[in-house]
């Protein structure tokens, strides 16, 4: 489950850059970096809230400095997209004999020019690596 | 936040070929009669809960009985479960000059198979049905 939500640090970064969609889970204000203890009180409130009123504001819990809501990494992804900023996560098959692997790459596009903001040489293990660190990349463009 | 969880054609495949998830936030009901008989031309209903155990509970809605079908697992964990347990790769595509995306399926079937597909819908359904159980 820990692998759905993008971490902290980058939560609140996302916070800081006006992301308040509505999410699944809370980072509580007693995280630190690092820390992917979200609560699960937040949970049922966020679930109940969109259940009854879709177009969810009430964000009055998260004005303190370290709490910030939890997205998935699917709905950062959505919301860079939503500010034109398109992060691409590209798969390489290596290895085809006897043990293939895939690993990963990023590379951020503006939407509309197709403009490409940044990229990376590095291969990542994992989807989810290549997506923290191609998020974190994206925050600074905003 | 509906539109972050499969439909229910995808939650009762990914169940029929062995979907496990350590944790469920959605889930679909079909109704039932007073003789405990489905009925069948009443839609099925999506509940949200942050126990996973309790959404296998029935359910009460416009006076009828709704017993638990399946899990509605998210998209992401659809997806995290196919890769890690069948070694199936689902990669959305974008193709932003023409407004549109499609999905890319690779799975190793004696050798690496690729297939590309125009919904994300369409990308798992193909995905399980390379499952053989």
């Amino acid at each position: 489950m820990k692998n759905l939500f993008v971490p902290y640090e980058l939560a609140l970064q996302l916070k800081g850059k006006g992301f308040k969609e509505n999410c699944l889970g809370f980072y509580s204000s007693s995280a630190n970096a690092g820390d992917n203890n979200f609560s699960q009180h937040w949970f049922a409130r966020a679930l109940d809230q969109d259940k009854h009123n879709p177009d969810w504001v009430e964000f009055s819990d998260l004005t303190n400095d370290k709490s910030c809501l939890a997205p998935l990494y699917q709905q950062a992804i959505d919301w860079f997209d939503s500010k034109n900023i398109l992060i691409f996560i590209s798969p390489y098959e290596s290895g085809i004999d006897g043990g293939s692997e895939i690993t990963f790459n990023w590379d951020i596009m503006h939407k509309e020019t197709m403009e490409q903001l940044a990229t990376d040489h590095s291969t990542y293990d994992t989807r989810t690596q290549a997506l923290t660190v191609a998020i974190k990349e994206a925050l600074t463009l905003i | 936040m509906k539109e972050l969880f499969v439909p229910y054609e995808i939650a009762i495949l990914l169940k029929e070929k062995g979907f496990y998830n350590e944790h469920s936030w959605g889930a679909f009901y079909s109704p039932y009669n007073i003789n405990d008989v489905i009925i069948e031309n009443e839609p099925k209903i999506q509940r949200f809960s942050l126990d996973s155990e309790s959404l296998k509970n029935q359910v009460y809605h416009n006076q009828m009985k709704y017993y638990f079908d399946c899990y509605s697992p998210l998209y992401q964990q659809a997806i995290t479960w196919l890769k890690e347990r069948h070694k199936i790769y689902i990669y959305e595509v974008p193709y932003p000059y023409e407004d549109r995306t499609e999905y890319h399926i690779t799975f190793n079937d004696n050798g690496w198979t690729d297939v590309d597909v125009k919904d994300i819908n369409e990308a798992i359904k193909q995905a399980l049905s390379t499952i053989k159980q």
